[in-house]
């Protein structure tokens, strides 16, 4: 592999990275504050496509508004599911709210097969995303740099909400203890619903990219990457936003580098992937950067 | 009740059941039949499922993976060589599975040993992982399988799956099957083993300072309840005449997930009735498929509306039903005894 | 009549006994935090050990440390002189220690009498095969295990209550159910943590009684982790006092009653909360 084609991996390996990350902080986050592992987030991502397909296709909107349009529908789409799928169980055993969100996951899927049908669709992409930048001999798309630098500001603006902003500080006093949250007066379930809207507004952002990226949209979409950034969380170590990311990162690096440079083995990606997953689960349960949890009484 | 009056009944019962059979066998329309068959199918799978899942409370999603191991073990040790040669026309398969044909019964119970094996080494890393970790673990092992067998072409023909499989499958095989099955673990719950994987599920902790072995019965659970699944795999391969590697994803576990919730965790007899069940209601809502006329305007079918409604009922039973339609009623003579005094009274 | 038996055993030298259980130099640390330190006990076969001390002594960490639920930082755990520092929980049991847990761990979706039933499980020898055949040899064993559940729910008075199940039963009931299940894996050694919580007056009585009842039948070694002088000081033929896992003090009832130690760092405490 010559260095210009390297280069032009490494940055579609950074930008795929970081928009498994993003989804991956959607995991994290709800993870992290409620302990479920969702199930359904893959497929809320796929929504978020659709909620722009829709409101630019048929609506007209124009392309920005479409997006921010679906962001906002998007959250309150993870709200809903939560109140509806997920708080009925809170007070049963972690399990049933895990079968909750397989189910949700399912419904989602064959709600779009119905309501948007099975056909794939194209996605809106405005001209200058679909440009490439020519650096020398490295050809980058200008999506790549686009989706890098809006990850980054996404970054930003979630560390700000969750060290500098009061409902951030709620949402991190409620990862370690439901009591101490109550008992400092802070509302569990509006938390809980801020999680799951801002979880689900990331997964939308990275939807905008991924849909850019691959702008054919499809009821089954949110699976691959869904699997991916979740198998980034937990690889993260499932609750921590920084495992989140780097877990993201190093996704997407095995996704792109790895059939790159062994092309005669890229069939076994996946099973590869996968077998890192229960790896990293059966020898560090926690997760490369998630922390340690007591073990049992 | 005397237990060998409750055996003489069960013998009873299975004796009508096995006329059935041969009646069902001779007359029944072909495609209830073949329905019939999936639902037996899928009872088994969810008996077995519910070993791990509901009296073991160990979550387990790898049951799709268990069932391609035997449905692809089996598979190639059932068909014809000539069969084999014909699907393997990209890269032949490896000697000497390319001239190897045995009985059907044989290679079922090979497929279920393999699964088995499987299940060991899926069950062995419970001791370290629990719950949804558990859970993730299990998915993450039936997705290698899948795409293992996407890519081990010279054994599993890859992506292409293998096609032309012989139909052994009929009702005699399924329903024997299911009765085995049935008898294996309704005698495992209820023996010493039994109650210790039930302890298990209800406080690991308190089960182990009774001096229960936890490794060694969680993986008994996943052998057992691994090799069952690897059988109805077999079984499944010769009824649909084709596998793939992908037809065993994630989803097909759901299903089954679905059906073991409905029928009520840690039940058997909701597993059984809601399994057969599923695929006559399956078969059944194909109608919300195809164009309906009502008051002559014509309705176009909508293309998985079924798998929609599939899903709204798995909601609901989630959010509702978390005892399933069966609670923890299980089908006892007892029970039939009682039903008939009722009505004795009554009249 | 029990308390007779009582004396007989405290005039037996206890020399003599052979030792069942002994801890040297025991110490747990959760990372910088010392839950007990330099522990230890020689404890004597057919003995009554309390072990008393304000919460967060470390009493039930020393539970959880002789039957391995967690594993000892430093020290070494003899049960009849066999090392059993390093053996796993199950293995630990079978050799012949059991316990009951401070927040009562029953199976709550099974019923009373399979509660029991269970712990018979650890000395089956019918293999997976021979249960599920139902061969004459299971049967056998299984009649046996029925028999003996039947035995141990009357000693403890709960076998009008055989088919219920274990979450229906009162609190003081299924602190009974848990003893009763204990005695089923046939233990040498008896470990019973906070027995009289929640127990009404008069429930503490006959539990004392239950406990040098079953200690008679059963020839057991008991240790019991309780707050309830009256318990303690009834049945203890020798007290150990821990105070943030350190021992403070040995003896027995009457030299704790009046260690100033002991008076200071627990006793006063625990006046306040009885």
């Amino acid at each position: 592999m010559g260095w210009s084609l390297f280069m032009q991996h490494l940055v579609n390996a950074i930008s795929l990275g970081f928009v498994f990350g993003l989804v991956a902080v959607g995991y994290a986050l709800v993870y992290g504050v409620v302990k479920l592992v969702n199930f359904a987030h893959g497929d809320v991502f796929m929504m978020a496509a659709y909620f722009m397909f829709y409101a630019s296709v048929l609506f007209g909107f124009p392309w920005l508004a479409a997006v921010i349009f679906g962001v906002v529908m998007t959250a309150l789409l993870g709200v809903g599911i939560e109140k509806v799928a997920y708080r009925p169980l809170r007070k049963y055993p972690r399990i049933n709210s895990l079968v909750s969100s397989i189910g949700m996951s399912f419904l989602l899927q064959n709600f779009a097969v119905v309501v948007f049908g099975g056909i794939q669709r194209s996605f809106p992409v405005p001209e200058m995303m679909r440009k490439t930048i020519i650096l020398g001999e490295v050809r980058i798309q200008a999506v790549s740099i686009y989706t890098i630098v809006f990850s980054i500001l996404m970054v930003l603006l979630l560390t700000f909400i969750l060290q500098k902003t009061k409902i951030g500080l709620a949402m991190r006093i409620l990862s370690t203890d439901f009591d101490t949250a109550r008992l400092m007066g802070i509302n569990v379930d509006n938390t809980i619903s801020f999680t799951f809207a801002l979880g689900s507004a990331l997964a939308a952002v990275s939807a905008v990219f991924y849909a850019l990226r691959y702008p054919q949209i499809f009821p089954f979409m949110g699976q691959y990457p869904g699997s991916r950034a979740f198998i980034a969380a937990v690889v993260g170590g499932i609750g921590s936003i920084k495992g989140a990311l780097i877990g993201g990162f190093l996704l997407g690096m095995l996704t792109v580098l790895l059939p790159a440079a062994f092309p005669e083995y890229s069939g076994y990606r996946e099973a590869l992937i996968f077998a890192l997953l229960v790896i990293v689960l059966v020898f560090k349960p926690n997760g490369l950067f998630g922390q340690e949890a007591g073990e049992k009484a | 009740m005397k237990r060998s009056t409750r055996v003489l009944l069960s013998l009873m019962l299975i004796i009508v059941i096995y006329i059935f059979v041969y009646f069902s066998e001779l007359h029944m329309d072909p495609f209830i039949k073949r329905i019939l068959n999936t639902g037996l199918i899928y009872a088994i799978l969810a008996v077995s499922l519910n070993l791990i899942n509901g009296f073991t409370g160990q979550f387990s999603l790898g049951h799709a993976g268990f069932m391609a191991i035997g449905a692809y073990t089996s598979a190639l040790l059932y068909m014809s060589p000539e069969t084999k040669m014909s699907n393997f026309f990209m890269i032949p398969l490896i000697s000497p599975l390319d001239r190897i044909q045995i009985p059907f019964f044989w290679a079922l119970i090979i497929g279920g040993l393999m699964a088995a094996g499987a299940g060991f080494i899926v069950g062995a890393p419970c001791l370290r992982v629990r719950g949804d970790y558990l859970a993730i673990v299990t998915y993450g092992f039936s997705e290698i399988i899948r795409s293992l067998f996407n890519n081990l072409q010279n054994i599993t023909n890859g992506p292409l799956g293998l096609k032309g499989l012989p139909t052994y499958t009929n009702l005699w095989w399924t329903v024997s099957w299911t009765i085995v099955t049935i008898i294996v673990i309704k005698r495992i719950v209820d023996s010493s083993y039994g109650r210790a994987l039930k302890a298990i599920r209800d406080d690991e902790v308190a089960a182990e300072n009774l001096g229960i072995n936890l490794f060694k019965h969680k993986v008994l659970a996943f052998v057992v309840g691994a090799f069952f699944a690897g059988v109805a795999g077999g079984l499944l391969g010769s009824l649909l005449m084709t596998i793939d590697p992908n037809s065993f994803s994630i989803l097909f576990t759901y299903q089954i997930i679905m059906i073991i919730l409905l029928g009520g965790l840690g039940n058997i007899t909701g597993s059984v009735v809601v399994g057969i069940g599923f695929a006559f209601l399956m078969e059944w809502l194909r109608f919300v498929e195809m164009p309906m006329h009502i008051f002559g305007i014509e309705i176009p079918g909508i293309l998985g509306m079924r798998m929609l409604i599939f899903s709204v009922l798995l909601m609901l039973t989630i959010l509702f039903f978390r005892q399933g339609i069966f609670g923890q009623r299980e089908f006892s003579w007892e029970g039939v005894a009682k039903l008939f005094q009722k009505r004795k009274v009554k009249e | 009549m029990i308390l007779q038996a009582v004396e007989v055993e405290r005039t037996t030298e206890p020399n003599v006994r052979q030792t069942v259980l002994k801890l040297e130099h025991v110490t747990k640390k959760f990372g910088g935090l010392v839950a007990v330190s330099d522990f230890n006990v020689d404890l004597k076969e057919g003995e009554l050990l309390g072990l008393i001390g304000p919460n967060g002594a470390g009493k039930t960490t020393i539970f959880n440390l002789i039957t391995h639920v967690i594993p000892v930082t430093e020290g070494k755990i003899e049960f009849y002189g066999k090392d059993i520092t390093k053996l796993s929980t199950d293995r630990i049991i079978k050799l012949g220690i059991a316990r009951t847990f401070q927040n009562i761990r029953l199976f709550s979706n099974m019923s009373v009498k399979e509660n029991i039933m269970t712990a018979f499980h650890v000395h089956l020898k019918s293999d997976l095969f021979t249960a599920v055949a139902f061969l004459p040899k299971y049967r056998e064993e299984e009649e046996f295990i029925q028999q003996k559940t039947w035995e141990l729910m009357k000693e403890v008075g709960i076998e009008h209550l055989a088919d219920h199940k274990s979450s229906s039963l009162p609190y003081g009931l299924q602190r009974k159910l848990e003893i009763a299940r204990a005695l089923a894996t046939s233990p040498k050694l008896l470990l019973l943590d906070e027995p009289a919580a929640g127990m009404n007056p008069d429930e503490t009585l006959e539990l004392n009684q239950l406990i040098l009842r079953i200690r008679e039948r059963y020839k057991l070694t008991v240790i019991v982790i309780e707050h309830d002088m009256k318990v303690i000081m009834n049945i203890s033929e020798r007290i150990i006092v821990l105070d943030h896992g350190v021992t403070i003090a040995e003896g027995t009832p009457s030299e704790i009653q009046q260690n100033p130690l002991v008076i200071k760092a627990y006793l006063g405490v625990g006046d306040e909360d009885a």
